[in-house]
């Protein structure tokens, strides 16, 4: 057997190549799989079955040239067509034309590359790149997933799909493109879409581009050749495994009458003498009828899914590649870096979220910086079909409460920090109580089967013996027994339940919501129109630099409040429907009374017209504002005939401000503005200075007056006959 | 004091169904793979510090994108339509309360917000790029509670904004013209055009000069659908009726529809009473339809020019819709179109370069796509789906347009169009079941020489109801399946014969 084996190794390989044998990473890692499946695996990986046809093996394909020509550089194409594994040791492209003298295989192969120069319609274009974008890509390409493949920076990790030379194959565009959308050229998924947006994309191709020397756009083209190049391309049976053409049916014996030591005269590969000995122990045994989990394990091989993930004993992260398997949050442990574990995948997941997984949609753990990648449609479905069908758990026992609200509220308790607090690590609609940050909760349901998270939920380490997820059932008793009578089925159930609601679901005690504080930046003030306490929804809210701030009311066109120090919370208008105020950041608000802060008054004595809270007083039509280069506000109103420009600017050595109104001609008489009203005033001896709560000083023109009626004392201004009038409000900071 | 027994127990009832859990926000419709091979969702990314939930999008004559957010900003959005976007974004103006219409004004250069609480011109006064100077240009409604939006459309032909105006806390209507649309002519006055909405997202030209309205599913709305705002017309929630004595143009309060009813008794009743001319049937077509506009990018987004694209908030997903006018009303057909996306859709717009630009937000109601802070662009790939484009009733049944040749046999067998009918519950309760249902039997199936079009006779078209097309039994004449195989068409009028 084993000389056989060896035979047709030799035999496979040219004397004139290096040793090197094609690069297919899942048996090369794996050694533990069993001769006759890694021979199937190579059966598919090199494309032997993409000829030699009759058995149910999917051949992985090959690039699809319909547009090569735009994407790899002619010079590099013809030389790697003459001789692929000189060129590029590790390639899977078998050499085709080596049985042809040294002269004519030149000769074929500048034919077919004259060919396939003439597919696409862009023009190959090669280098420079961007030395930033090097760098950036190189993280990158460490990070993301490339190294779980091919080698890191500065390695050469046997097994690994070759980069070899790659600056002389591609052009910045063509590599970025196909980074991009690699299933597009190459529908095998060999090589899977790690959703590189475009410019990570660039950013990698620039990396694996970093030695490239530019070279002009330019297309060898020998019109002479190309009819030729085409004929040959048909001839080799390159159509058999690439496009554009039509794969031959018949082109090779069925797999099914091949015999074990067999030599390939058409497809020549370095062979090792282990890939030897596998192949020959795949087609020692033509009838296969592999159980589902041997197809499992082949189509994990296949795709290499192996190099992230272990199934049972078999496959993950060798070694070699550890360190490139990295998160952001370490405090959870190795499951925060290393992809999850197959095992019993299939009893664990739901099968539409595990599609999206596959389908590359599906993203549960935003901490590990490896990527899930995307292996396209057509290359998973048998595996998803497959793993629901080999993976089982019996069916967990428990009693379900039906009233699923009662459940639902239990659940929600048991969560919440005061039970379970399973909110201490896991992230509630992405916040969380401390910075743990593990699997989101309110996914969990649609991610998970029921029956796996009981299991799971009543032993986490048997799941994953190094989890730091703990049991809070511990030998089947509960830690809080006086939840739905301590009945651990019970409370796991109403867990689930509540979970359910997804999104929907009430926030669990313990998570604690972040405050969005916003406030003036760069010298400049900031302003929302919102709700304020005391002035109803059509509030002005300003905030100056020099930490005082006001809300003004454009309903009521008056001053509602002031305020030293920071500007707002927001999480009452900018949260949830935003059905609450601005919050004041600041430590004493003064608010002055609702209603007109205009009047026409008949004497001085004459009671203030009382409007409500939001209430819109008769004869005042509110005009916008203008604001000035620090953004600060000169609200513009009418009222009494009267166009009105209110002006409200800070004073840089602050917290105070100077608000100055402005008419466009003398105010009628017995018109008043009332400055405050409160229960305490007090007129300073000083004329024109009043206090007010909160260290709160006004200074105002020399005719204000203090009135006082009951408890209350207001603070007018007679504006009769003045064109303008300017308040200064300032707080004491001592 | 003792509670008697019945009350208790009413009381025991509604506490129940207030708490009862959200219902689950129903199936995708499992097209979103397919879906992807001819409209790419392509993900824009907000650079910090910005964070942008888009309630209304305008472009401006040099090509910019203003988006204008919930929490009040408007951004410049530049590259928008790049093949590989990275736009910047600038911050032009800021400060509004729930921003859900924006308009540029050709004539004065400047933007016109739609808000809560008011329609502001929004200006730059001395060229430095930022707004400075903001104009009241009407705030004559009441606003008295968060639930009060304002939508705001693009400038109609005559240079007036359409305004609808939510009701208050979504029952009532306590303050001016809640549950009203009003119409600011260019001299800022608003005029009263049409009473009876509930909950309005999204207003504007419907593609043929009409002005609509998305209207959500509940009291007196058995479903969510396009509405035509016909002016002196009513939405058909008559809790508004309060205000028509502010409304003089409008005459006297139309007569209170009956509850439960049904749409097509009461409009012979409420002589205003205008019908839903397109019903999204809920859950299957959307849970809250919100902002739409009409494809004039003039064949770059397809094969669907001139027709509308309507998000809906709570499935993330994008339809279509078509309208046409027969016997002077307005009715028409909606279609699935794209689901996946990553927040629930507030609005969306077509860019220059012909992409369907959506954003909205994530907060406050319930939601499929949980992102927020994100904007999305739908990009057609060049590749054509077999879709059926759209119907057209006619007097024996109807017409229907595919947007490629269908297969001569199956296209041509009456058997490939399965068709039903529905109507709701018209009642003061919320939302509806599907009742009435019928089901027509298609006689003839004759299909166009370019095999473009097919036209249907049918025995028992029900006036009033709407009626579900699927064609998943039809295949195009290349062996394609529908990318999607329901349509909803409101037959609100039933063309006469000629």
């Amino acid at each position: 057997m084993r000389s056989t084996a060896a035979a047709l190794a030799l035999l496979a390989v040219p004397a004139t190549l290096p040793a090197a044998p094609p690069a297919v990473p899942g048996p090369h890692n794996h050694p533990e799989m069993a001769a006759g499946l890694a021979g199937e695996v190579l059966l598919t990986e090199l494309n032997c079955v993409a000829c030699h046809r009759g058995g149910d093996l999917p051949a992985k394909g090959a690039p699809d040239l319909s547009a090569v020509a735009t994407r790899v550089s002619p010079a590099y194409l013809e030389e790697f067509i003459a001789a692929p594994h000189a060129t590029k040791p590790g390639t899977t492209m078998p050499d085709v034309l080596g049985g042809l003298p040294e002269g004519e295989r030149t000769a074929a192969a500048r034919a077919i590359a004259d060919y396939l120069g003439t597919l696409g319609d862009g023009l190959f274009t090669a280098g420079p790149v961007d030395r930033e974008a090097v760098g950036r890509g190189e993280k990158l390409f460490h990070q993301v997933g490339c190294a779980a493949c091919h080698s890191p920076e500065g390695t050469a990790i046997r097994g690994s799909p070759p980069l070899h030379r790659i600056e002389d194959k591609y052009g910045l565009a063509g590599l970025t493109a196909f980074l991009e959308d690699p299933l597009a050229v190459r529908p095998g998924g060999r090589m899977p879409d790690l959703h590189l947006d475009h410019f990570e994309a660039a950013d990698i191709a620039s990396y694996l581009l970093r030695d490239q020397k530019p070279t002009p756009p330019r297309r060898v083209r020998r019109p002479e050749n190309v009819a030729r190049g085409k004929a040959l391309f048909r001839e080799f049976g390159c159509a058999q495994c690439h496009a554009p053409g039509t794969a031959v049916e018949t082109f090779a014996p069925p797999l099914a009458g091949l015999a074990p030591g067999a030599t390939c005269g058409s497809a020549r590969y370095p062979l090792s003498e282990t890939q030897g000995a596998q192949i020959a122990a795949a087609l020692a045994t033509p009838d296969r009828d592999p159980s589902p989990e041997v197809e499992i394990q082949l189509a994990l091989t296949r795709l290499n899914c192996i190099a992230c993930h272990r199934r049972d004993s078999y496959g993950g992260v060798p070694p070699g590649r550890d360190p490139f398997f990295t998160t952001s949050n370490l405090n959870l442990g190795e499951q925060a870096r290393i992809p999850p574990p197959l095992t019993g995948v299939g009893a664990k997941l739901d099968p539409k979220w595990l599609r999206k997984v596959a389908l590359g949609d599906g993203r549960a753990r935003p901490y590990m910086h490896t990527r899930m990648p995307a292996f396209g449609a057509a290359n998973v479905g048998r595996l998803l079909e497959l793993l629901p069908e080999a993976d089982s758990l019996p069916p967990a026992a428990f009693e379900r409460t039906a009233d699923e609200r009662a459940a639902q509220a239990a659940g929600h308790q048991l969560v919440g920090n005061k039970n379970l607090s399973c909110v201490a690590c896991h992230t509630f609609k992405g916040e969380s109580a401390t910075t743990l940050d593990a699997v989101e909760l309110t996914t969990m349901a649609a991610r998970l089967r029921e029956d796996w998270f009981h299991h799971f939920m009543r032993e986490p380490q048997r799941f994953h013996p190094s989890t730091i997820m703990p049991s809070f059932w511990p030998a089947g008793k509960a830690v809080r027994p006086e939840l739905l009578d301590g009945d651990p089925g019970r409370q796991i159930d109403a867990i689930w339940q509540y979970l359910k609601r997804g999104r929907e679901a009430p926030t669990p005690a313990g998570i604690k919501r972040e405050p969005i504080e916003y406030g003036p930046a760069g010298g400049e003030a900031v302003m929302l129109r919102r709700q304020y306490r005391g002035i109803g929804k059509r509030g002005i809210g300003v905030g100056y630099p020099s930490g005082i701030n006001i809300a003004f009311d454009a309903g009521q066109l008056r001053l509602g409040s002031v305020w030293a120090g920071g500007f707002g919370e927001m999480s009452g208008v900018w949260r949830g429907q935003g059905s609450g105020s601005v919050h004041e950041r600041g430590r004493g608000v003064v608010r002055f009374p609702a209603g007109p802060a205009l009047a026409t008054l008949a004497d001085r004595a004459a009671a203030w017209p009382e409007l409500a809270e939001s209430k819109r007083p008769e004869g005042f039509q509110f005009q916008g504002y203008t604001l000035d280069r620090q953004q600060r506000p000169t609200f513009r109103y009418t009222f009494a005939g009267l166009a009105i420009a209110d002006r409200f600017v800070d004073d840089p050595e602050g917290p105070s401000l100077t608000r100055t109104l402005t008419f466009d001609k003398p105010a009628p008489a017995g018109l008043y503005l009332r400055l405050a009203a409160a229960e305490d005033p007090e007129a300073t001896a000083e004329a024109g200075t009043f206090q007010l709560p909160h260290n709160l000083s006004l200074k105002t023109p020399a005719a204000a007056f203090l009135r006082r009626s009951g408890d209350t004392g207001e603070i007018l201004l007679p504006l009769g006959g003045e064109t303008s009038a300017t308040i200064v409000y300032a707080f004491d900071s001592k | 004091m003792r509670t008697s027994t019945p009350v208790r127990a009413a009381l025991c009832l509604a506490s129940l169904s207030c708490a009862a859990p959200a219902e689950p926000l129903g199936d995708e419709w499992g097209t979103a793979e397919r879906e992807a091979e001819f409209y790419e969702i392509v993900e824009i990314a907000v650079p910090e510090p910005h964070y942008i939930e888009a309630g209304c999008f305008e472009t401006l004559p040099d090509g910019r994108v203003a988006v204008g957010t919930r929490r009040g900003d408007i951004f410049l959005i530049d590259g928008i339509s790049d093949e590989h976007p990275r736009p910047t974004f600038h911050k032009y103006a800021a400060g509004f309360d729930e921003l859900l219409g924006l308009a540029y004004n050709r004539g004065d250069g400047a933007l016109y917000a739609t808000h809560a609480t008011e329609l502001t011109r929004v200006s730059d006064t001395d060229g430095d790029g930022r707004a400075d100077r903001y104009d009241t240009v009407n705030d004559s409604w009441g606003f008295a509670h968060y639930h009060e939006f304002a939508i705001g459309s693009k400038f109609d032909a005559e240079g007036n904004i359409w305004v609808t105006l939510g009701l208050s806390k979504s029952y009532h209507s306590y303050e001016l013209f809640r549950g009203w649309a009003l119409k600011i002519t260019p001299d800022g006055e608003a005029v009263p055009v049409c009473s009876g909405l509930r909950s309005p997202l999204g207003v504007g030209d419907n593609g043929h000069g009409a002005m609509i309205y998305a209207e959500s599913q509940g009291p007196w709305n058995g479903s969510c659908s396009l509405k035509h705002l016909k002016p002196g017309g009513f939405m058909g929630h008559p809790i508004s009726y309060n205000w028509y004595e502010f409304a003089p143009n409008m005459g006297p309060a139309p007569v209170e529809p009956n509850t439960p009813s049904r749409l097509e008794v009461e409009r012979a009743r409420v002589k205003e009473l205008v019908p839903y001319s397109v019903v999204f049937p809920f859950r299957r077509m959307g849970r809250s339809i919100s902002g739409f506009t009409v494809d004039r990018s003039g064949g770059k987004f397809g094969p669907f020019a001139g027709q509308i694209f309507i998000g809906d908030y709570t499935l993330s997903i994008v339809m279509r819709a078509t309208m046409e006018e027969v016997n002077g009303v307005w009715q028409g057909a909606c279609y699935p179109f794209r689901e996946g996306l990553s927040t629930g859709i507030l609005n969306c717009h077509f860019t220059p370069g012909g992409q369907l630009l959506t954003g909205g937000t994530n907060r406050g109601w319930p939601v499929r796509g949980a992102k927020s802070n994100v904007l999305e662009r739908l990009d057609w790939t060049g590749v054509t789906p077999f879709e059926l484009k759209e119907i057209n009733a006619r007097p024996d049944g109807f017409a229907l347009t595919f947007t490629k040749p269908v297969d001569p046999r199956l296209g041509a067998d009456p058997a490939s169009y399965k068709l039903e009918t529905f109507t709701h519950i018209y009642q003061s309760g919320y939302g509806s079941p599907e009742v009435d249902g019928t089901t027509p039997a298609v006689k003839s199936a004759e299909v166009s020489g370019d095999g473009l079009q097919v036209k249907l006779g049918v025995d028992g078209l029900v006036q009033g109801h709407v009626h579900s097309f699927d064609v998943g039994a039809l295949r195009s004449a290349s062996g394609e399946e529908p990318l999607h195989r329901d349509a909803y068409y409101t037959l609100n009028e039933i063309p006469r014969g000629e």
